[in-house]
This record gives C-alpha cells, sequence and structure tokens, in this order.
C-alpha cells in the first residue's frame, strides 16, 4: 500500500520537468502546446535507443534534451513563421511525431530490464524506493533550479516579458518570434527529459505512451496555478516548486483513485475529469469575486 | 534624424475598402527638433508613427534614421534609434513583471538579453532615484508587479523607461489620452524636460490644441493622408489654440 503512493510520488517527480515545461509554454507564452504528447514519447524512445547500446544514461541525457528541443523548435517555426494557430501547430508536430517515433524505435514496445539506467547506475540506498528518490530528487532540484535562474536573468525577463506584454517586448528590441521558438524549446526540452526519466522508472518505451499525456501536465499547472494565485506567489523558485508539486498531487490523486478499486481502463476518463473540476472550479470561484 | 521620402501607405489596396493613409509624405525632422503633430481622426498620424517605428511597413518611400536606410528593419531592429510610448498605457509596460523587472529591460533596450542577472543593488538604486523625480511615492514599490499600478502610473514609468537606454527619437502616440489632466501635465512637462536634457528628436500626436500649443517646437498638421501645415518654432509661436482650432472648423 505505501509502495503504490511511492511509485505514484516518484512518478510524479518524472513528469514534474514536462510540468515546468508546460509551465513555460502556457503560463509564460499562454500556448497550448500539444506537441507535448509526441515530444514525451520521443524522448523515451531516444533513451530506449541510447541505453540499449548501452550509452551511459547520463549521456543520454544531452542527447535526449536536444532532440526534444529540436522538436519544440519545428512547432515554433510552423506557429511564428507560417502563421498557423499554436494549438494546430503543436498537433501537427505531435501528429508527424508518432510515425517519427514508431520507425526510430522499430516496433511499439521496447522494454529496459538489465540495462543501465538512471535509477541503478549510482548506488546511494540499498533500499530501493529511497534510491530512485534520491536520484529524481536531485534531478528535478537541478531542473527547478536552472529553469528559476534562467527566468531571472535578463534574457529569462524578456522571455516573460514576450507572453505579457509583446507590443512592449518589440518597441524594447525583442525578437518576440525567436523568443516564443526558444521557449518551445525550452519547454519540449523538459518533457523529452520525462519521457527518458519515465522510460527507466517503468523499464519499457511505449509507443503510445504519451497519448494524453499534456493533459496531466496542463492539470498540474492548473493544481499549481491555484495555489500561486491564492497565496500571491512572485517568487518564481517557489512557482516552479509548486508545478513541481502540483505534479505530485496530481499523481496521488490518481494513486487514490485506484486504491478506490476503480478499473484502470477508466484512468484516462478520471484524469480527464480531474482537470476539469479543477479548471471550473478555478473558473468559478473567480466569477463569484 | 529622421528622413521620410515619399513615402505611401495603402490599407487594402485595389478593394472597395481602400485606404489611402499616407499619401507621398516627404519630412525630414532634424535633431533637437521636438514635432507635434495633428490632425482629425483618420488623417493619418498613427500610420505615420507606426511607418517610423516599424510597426507598419510603407506601401511605397524610404525611411531613414542618420543616414541609415531603415525601411525594411522591423520594428524590434529600429529600437536601436527609436523608443515608444504608446497611447495605451498598458501596452508599453509589462503587467505580470515587477517595476524593477520592466527598469530592467528598458534598460538593454539597444543591447541583447544575456544568461545573467542584471538587477542588483546598485542597478535599483539608480532606478529608485529616477522613479522618485516623479514625486508619485512609486520609488519604494519597485518589486511590486506593474499590473498593480494605474494607467497613469504606468505611463508616466514608460516615459522614465524609454531613456534607461541610449536613444535618438522619441516617440509620443498620444501618451495623455487616456489619462485625468493632473498626471497627463506631468508626464509632458517630464517628456519636454528629457527631451531638452538628452538632446532627443521627439515625435508627439495629440488631438488636445492647448497642449498641441504649449510643447514642442515645430507643428505639423495632417489632413487625409497629406502634410497640410508646417510651421517652425517662431511661426508656431505666433499663432494660439484657438488659431489651430479654426483648422477643423
Amino acid at each position: 500500500m505505501f509502495d503504490f503512493y511511492i511509485t505514484a510520488l516518484i512518478l510524479g517527480l518524472c513528469l514534474s520537468a514536462m510540468a515546468t515545461g508546460i509551465f513555460i509554454s502556457m503560463k509564460i507564452f499562454h500556448i497550448p502546446d500539444i506537441t507535448t504528447d509526441g515530444s514525451y514519447t520521443l524522448g523515451a524512445v531516444v533513451t530506449a535507443i541510447c541505453i540499449t547500446k548501452g550509452w551511459h544514461p547520463l549521456v543520454a541525457l544531452p542527447v535526449v534534451m536536444l532532440i526534444g528541443a529540436f522538436a519544440g523548435t519545428i512547432t515554433g517555426l510552423i506557429h511564428t513563421k507560417l502563421k498557423i494557430d499554436a494549438l494546430l501547430s503543436g498537433i501537427l508536430v505531435m501528429t508527424a511525431l508518432y510515425s517519427i517515433n514508431l520507425t526510430l524505435l522499430g516496433r511499439s514496445n521496447v522494454p529496459l530490464l538489465n540495462v543501465k539506467t538512471i535509477f541503478n547506475s549510482f548506488s546511494f540506498f540499498i533500499n530501493e524506493n529511497y534510491q530512485q528518490l534520491f536520484i529524481i530528487l536531485i534531478l528535478v532540484l537541478m531542473i527547478v533550479f536552472s529553469i528559476a535562474y534562467i527566468l531571472k536573468t535578463d534574457f529569462g525577463l524578456s522571455m516573460r516579458a514576450v507572453g505579457d506584454s509583446p507590443s512592449m517586448t518589440k518597441a524594447l528590441g525583442i525578437n518576440n518570434d525567436a523568443m516564443k521558438i526558444t521557449g518551445l524549446a525550452i519547454a519540449n526540452s523538459l518533457t523529452a527529459t520525462s519521457g527518458y526519466l519515465v522510460a527507466q522508472y517503468q523499464n519499457y518505451t511505449d509507443i503510445n505512451m504519451g497519448i494524453g499525456i499534456v493533459i496531466t501536465g496542463l492539470g498540474s499547472v492548473l493544481i499549481a496555478d491555484t495555489i500561486i494565485a491564492r497565496f500571491s506567489i512572485q517568487n518564481v523558485i517557489l512557482q516552479l516548486a509548486i508545478v513541481a508539486m502540483g505534479c505530485i498531487i496530481f499523481q496521488q490523486v490518481l494513486a487514490f483513485a485506484l486504491t478506490l478499486g476503480i478499473d484502470p481502463k477508466l484512468l484516462k476518463l478520471i484524469t480527464a475529469v480531474f482537470v476539469l473540476s479543477i479548471v471550473s472550479l478555478t473558473r468559478l470561484s473567480s466569477l463569484r469575486k | 534624424m529622421i528622413e521620410i521620402k515619399n513615402v505611401s501607405k495603402l490599407f487594402n489596396p485595389g478593394q472597395l475598402n481602400e485606404v489611402k493613409a499616407l499619401q507621398d509624405i516627404n519630412l525630414t525632422i532634424m535633431p533637437k527638433e521636438f514635432v507635434v503633430v495633428i490632425g482629425a481622426n483618420g488623417s493619418g498620424k498613427s500610420t505615420l508613427m507606426n511607418i517610423i517605428s516599424g510597426a507598419e511597413q510603407p506601401s511605397s518611400g524610404t525611411i531613414f534614421i542618420n543616414e541609415d536606410d531603415v525601411s525594411n528593419l522591423p520594428e524590434y531592429k529600429r529600437s536601436k534609434w527609436i523608443s515608444r510610448v504608446f497611447q495605451n498605457p498598458l501596452s508599453g509596460t509589462a503587467p505580470n513583471l515587477s517595476i524593477i523587472e520592466n527598469f530592467r529591460l528598458a534598460s538593454l533596450r539597444t543591447q541583447s538579453k544575456l544568461l545573467s542577472v542584471g538587477i542588483n543593488d546598485s542597478f535599483k538604486k539608480t532606478v529608485q532615484d529616477k522613479i522618485a523625480s516623479l514625486n508619485m511615492g512609486l520609488e519604494n514599490k519597485i518589486n511590486q508587479n506593474m499590473g498593480t499600478l494605474s494607467g497613469g502610473q504606468r505611463q508616466a514609468l514608460t516615459l522614465l523607461m524609454s531613456v534607461m537606454d541610449n536613444t535618438e527619437v522619441l516617440l509620443l502616440d498620444e501618451p495623455t489620452a487616456a489619462l485625468d489632466p493632473k498626471i497627463a501635465s506631468t508626464i509632458l512637462q517630464t517628456a519636454e524636460k528629457m527631451i531638452h536634457q538628452l538632446n532627443l528628436t521627439a515625435i508627439f500626436i495629440t488631438h488636445n490644441l492647448k497642449d498641441a500649443h504649449q510643447y514642442g517646437n515645430r507643428l505639423i498638421r495632417l489632413q487625409e493622408g497629406k502634410i497640410v501645415n508646417d510651421l517652425n518654432a517662431e511661426e508656431k509661436g505666433r499663432i494660439s489654440a484657438s488659431d489651430m482650432l479654426e483648422w477643423f472648423m
């Protein structure tokens, strides 16, 4: 029983990289980036290819991040240069990525047993749960701190301002299109990192593992957003930490639903209803003000 | 110096709703000139401003800033010379960034924005001193989000932000149209002082003939996309606001 929640906690931490990415695309640029479904699987696919070839997982990570960033760049280029709606650009790239992922992987499912993963390459604890938790915590902390640092730099300020006031940024010498492309690249690079982590945690890569994952990310960001607005938190590091926490809460709720004996087939339905209830609750409470 | 040569701007060319917003405009604005532009709605004032800033591309003609042909440069590249204060107080600032963060970006208008944290104590001090000169009590609120301030406060800060980095040309597009008279006069007086102290070339669009009379050392009136009056400082000094009103009758 306890293990069940630990699993949900680790999974939540694995997915928090993606949630951070969604925070950038959704909250900074106001773009609901559907590319996520594709780039998450892409991250897992590239991870499977690299580590089954015997590469060290830490060498595979920058490769995964770069390829994820590339997917985001394509969405960004389609959106800004061809002036196509951001939602549609994401859907187009996500659809194309399905074929690319299947071609790269060669088949629909690759097990990652008896290979070196990020979780078994180092040994800090004998207890497997603690070992995994420790490694994932270090990685997530590194991600949260580096993204928070970037958002505080002059470059990060420009990025935040582009989503906030595009007329101002143009007048201040900022290339809005380039900023959006860079933002989507960073977001998808983080999403691919989640694919990298989850594939190694569950010991397989599956071509369908990304379906609907963007909803998980959006749900986590919305949970976080409610908390951030409720306590009017301005500190970027805290905001990102809460986004990661939102992701954990989300997974715990799903784990709780499963312990209630709900059919796993209905998990996606529950996810959708859960996200809907968060969105509608925040809407309703803001209407009442 | 700004040189506008044979600039025309058509909207919806060839269609029933074609609009000739600017028709073969020729205009040279020298350094230190503070040009006030007046004209009825639809006379082409804002289009002229947008053509200079790069927000709109001319249908024909060329624009030079200090002998550089900028006709094909997008708005964000022209910001190397030009800073702007918009008509809408909300357009010139980012509401979810703090005051100090807005000023930081403004201080880098002509420079690249790097991966390093630029807001430090000395920067904060500089900004606080500048904000204090407005006498609005905003100098102690620099960590507050811009969105929490009123339109007038934001517009006053936008004006200060416009000269945080080196500027040659200052564009003021009806900056006080949405504001109450008191804050409007604070903003225009601050603008006049800045233009004088920093030797800026300034263009100021207004609908307020009193302001048009009081400020600037050159007056241009547009009508149907053409310059119909162009008065130098001496000529401008001789006419009154009511003389200007006659033009619109």
